[in-house]
């Protein structure tokens, strides 16, 4: 780090941080002061090489975004950065979401019982038919309930 | 019910007292333990919803959604779990109290059995999911795209405060399920035409209907990933949720008045998948695949026929979870390749093959493939809105065979071709993201072998 | 039993969301209740009791 501030003083880089931290180097600050002498020499040589250094840092390490998961924990799951965890993390979610949510529970759901019944409709509707056309009525009739069974309440109550 | 939201509430200590390596372990289990308890609200004994108390009811279309909700949380945690992985410890275990929050909401929301008291949960979503965009979001694009997002949806639906308020007040009572039995008319008036407009808005902009889109494309693309699962996979069904129980209120006035609407969003269906065919960003081109579908589950709402609703219900569940999976999909890219844009990760089937495979998965549902869950809902609206009339088939096949195109794509873009020579360092697929991909798509497959449990309420 | 009131001191939390399960239960339980004040009240749905049946549903 220090070795960069100082080719950083040496350069010139003329963002006020960085001569700052060059000002506390004392080899940058010796040349510093020598360019500080001839002020209009030194200026050339910070333009040529400035690019250069930047390039390479932005290649290396771009966000320090890349780190290597596979060096602390070869088995890395992505849950967590603790090994440990990490593997239990992955076996709850496993247990959880796949035995029990997706088995356990598209099991259950294949087995509920008639749902809406439906079934029973069908299979009611089917014998009531059949009793029916056996006794020779009308399939259906215009009335849900039976007009007999429902039973008012007086029109002052 | 309460045996649903007591454990949820009780999610938010657990994710404040727990220990620090235990925290992601403790609240992916225990959101999946009430995931999996959720699933008891499936079985359905009558064509009659449940009344668990006072405030709370469920019937076939709301329990589905509400199933979905539970089941997403885990999965929004798992997915979240690299993305926040710099953050503090306050910050995470803020992040899932804002999660778990929402889902609370949405929980109550589905199944609050009083309309004003749906509005105020509607409306308490917009808070958790605003904060998780504006806070946790990506670029700096993300405080515009709150601001899309909280005030499209604010706007909209203060119409319908009024209007639920009106109602409340000419009917006496506001309960779903009294109301489906109930049989009450608003007169031709222009007074009920407005009525009917402000009751339909606020749902309209969060489906959303063509035109009324703006806000979601926005808030998708920069909301972090549970924040995009969420949006895409349940907000956007409180719309279709509300229409399609908001309707039983201010009938009969929809028949006439749903024409334009139903035109509007067949058309848009067909806009929003051609722009679909030219976006440079892939999680735009998921939100606008989210619009299309969604135009579609608009028209089976308001088609009022039994079929279609049957179709709206499915492909509610279907969607949500296709496109759930779809910006998990993207996400993981995302935390490769650090940017959106589709061409710059191409080839990726030579370097992740078995993401490869869930890429083409999430694609084949998400065009509706034969054996899916997606066909089903999409083949039940295209009929039923056929027999409306006749001539919609052409905006609805050209519609289908568009959104095969811009799915195939998306896939082709991201997974064939060559790949660009920044994408050396790509570290590979993880446990966490191929088991977040299975637990979407699982669901989806098991649901296609059975699925009368989703067929909603009129099945 | 110090090793005892260490895993309690250390996983406690687990309790959290069981408790919150027993105690919707029983909130669940107690609003049923509340609900029989109109078992078997509706005019539509009304039918008259077995012989040896006190209630239509409990």
């Amino acid at each position: 780090m220090a070795a960069a501030l100082a080719v950083g003083g040496l350069l010139g880089v003329c963002s006020r941080r960085l001569l700052g931290a060059a000002r506390r180097v004392p080899v940058a600050n010796a040349l510093r002061w020598r360019s500080a002498t001839t002020g209009a020499v030194v200026t050339p040589p910070e333009v040529k090489k400035r690019p250069k250094a930047p390039e390479v840092a932005w290649q290396e390490d771009p966000e320090h975004e890349d780190v290597n998961l596979y060096e602390k924990n070869p088995d890395a799951h992505g849950f967590d950065d603790d090994p440990f965890i990490d593997l239990w993390n992955m076996r709850i979610v496993f247990f959880l979401g796949v035995s029990v949510a997706i088995v356990l529970g598209s099991t259950f759901v294949a087995y509920l019982p008639d749902h809406k019944m439906k079934e029973w409709a069908r299979r009611e509707a089917e014998i009531l038919v059949k009793i029916r056309e056996t006794q020779g009525l009308p399939l259906m009739e215009s009335n849900y309930f039976d007009p007999k069974k429902i039973i008012l309440p007086d029109d002052d109550e | 019910m309460l045996k649903i939201l007591m454990p949820t509430i009780m999610l938010i200590p657990l994710t404040w007292f727990s220990k620090k390596p235990w925290l992601w372990v403790n609240t992916t289990s225990y959101s999946l333990i009430i995931a999996i308890s959720s699933l008891m609200l499936l079985y359905h004994s009558m064509d009659m919803g449940y009344n668990f108390n006072g405030s709370f009811s469920m019937d076939t279309l709301s329990g589905p959604l509400l199933i979905l909700s539970c089941w997403l949380l885990p999965l929004m945690i798992m997915a979240s779990q690299n993305h926040l992985n710099k953050e503090s410890l306050l910050r995470k275990k803020l992040y899932i109290t804002l999660l778990i929050t929402l889902q609370l909401s949405l929980i109550m929301a589905f199944t609050s059995s009083e309309l004003i008291m749906f509005y105020i949960l509607f409306e308490t979503t917009l808070i958790p999911t605003l904060i998780i965009i504006t806070r946790w979001g990506n670029q700096n694009e993300r405080l515009n795209a709150g601001l899309y997002f909280l005030f499209y949806t604010l706007v909209g639906s203060l119409p319908l405060l009024v209007a639920l308020l009106n109602l409340n007040y000419s009917l006496g009572s506001m309960h779903m399920l009294t109301n489906f039995l109930l049989i009450n008319t608003l007169e031709h008036s222009t007074s009920s035409t407005l009525m009917w407009y402000a009751c339909m808005t606020a749902f309209m902009v969060k489906m959303p209907l063509y035109g009324l889109h703006l806000w979601l494309p926005k808030a998708h693309v920069e909301a972090p990933i549970a924040g995009s699962m969420v949006l895409a996979a349940i907000l956007l069904k409180l719309g279709g949720y509300g229409i399609m129980r908001i309707t039983t209120f201010i009938e009969p006035i929809t028949i006439q008045l749903s024409y334009p609407f139903i035109i509007l969003s067949l058309w848009g269906m067909i806009m929003t998948s051609s722009i679909c065919l030219r976006q440079t960003d892939l999680k735009s081109l998921i939100a606008y695949s989210s619009v299309s579908h969604m135009g579609l589950v608009i028209v089976a709402a308001l088609m009022q026929t039994t079929l279609s609703f049957m179709g709206a219900t499915v492909l509610m569940i279907a969607h949500g979870l296709t496109s759930s999976m779809l910006f998990c999909l993207a996400n993981t890219n995302y935390e490769r390749i650090h940017s959106r844009t589709m061409i710059l990760a191409r080839g990726l089937q030579m370097i992740l093959p078995l993401m490869c495979t869930w890429w083409l998965l999430a694609s084949l549902a998400n065009l509706a493939l034969p054996p899916s869950i997606n066909l089903l809902g999409e083949l039940m609206v295209i009929i039923s809105s056929f027999s409306w009339s006749n001539w919609s088939i052409l905006l609805l096949g050209l519609n289908t065979v568009i959104t095969a195109l811009y799915t195939l794509y998306m896939l082709i873009t991201s997974q064939r071709g060559k790949f660009t020579h920044h994408l050396n360092p790509l570290h590979p697929t993880m446990t966490r993201e191929h088991m977040l991909m299975t637990l979407h798509m699982l669901p989806l497959l098991i649901i296609s072998l059975n699925p009368k449990y989703i067929l909603g309420t009129t099945f | 039993m110090m090793n005892l009131i260490l895993a309690v001191r250390d996983h406690w939390v687990h309790i959290l969301v069981p408790m919150g399960f027993v105690v919707g239960y029983y909130l669940d339980k107690k609003s049923d209740e509340k609900l029989t004040a109109f078992r078997n009240k509706s005019m539509l749905f009304k039918r008259n009791l077995k012989p040896n049946e006190e209630v239509t549903w409990k």
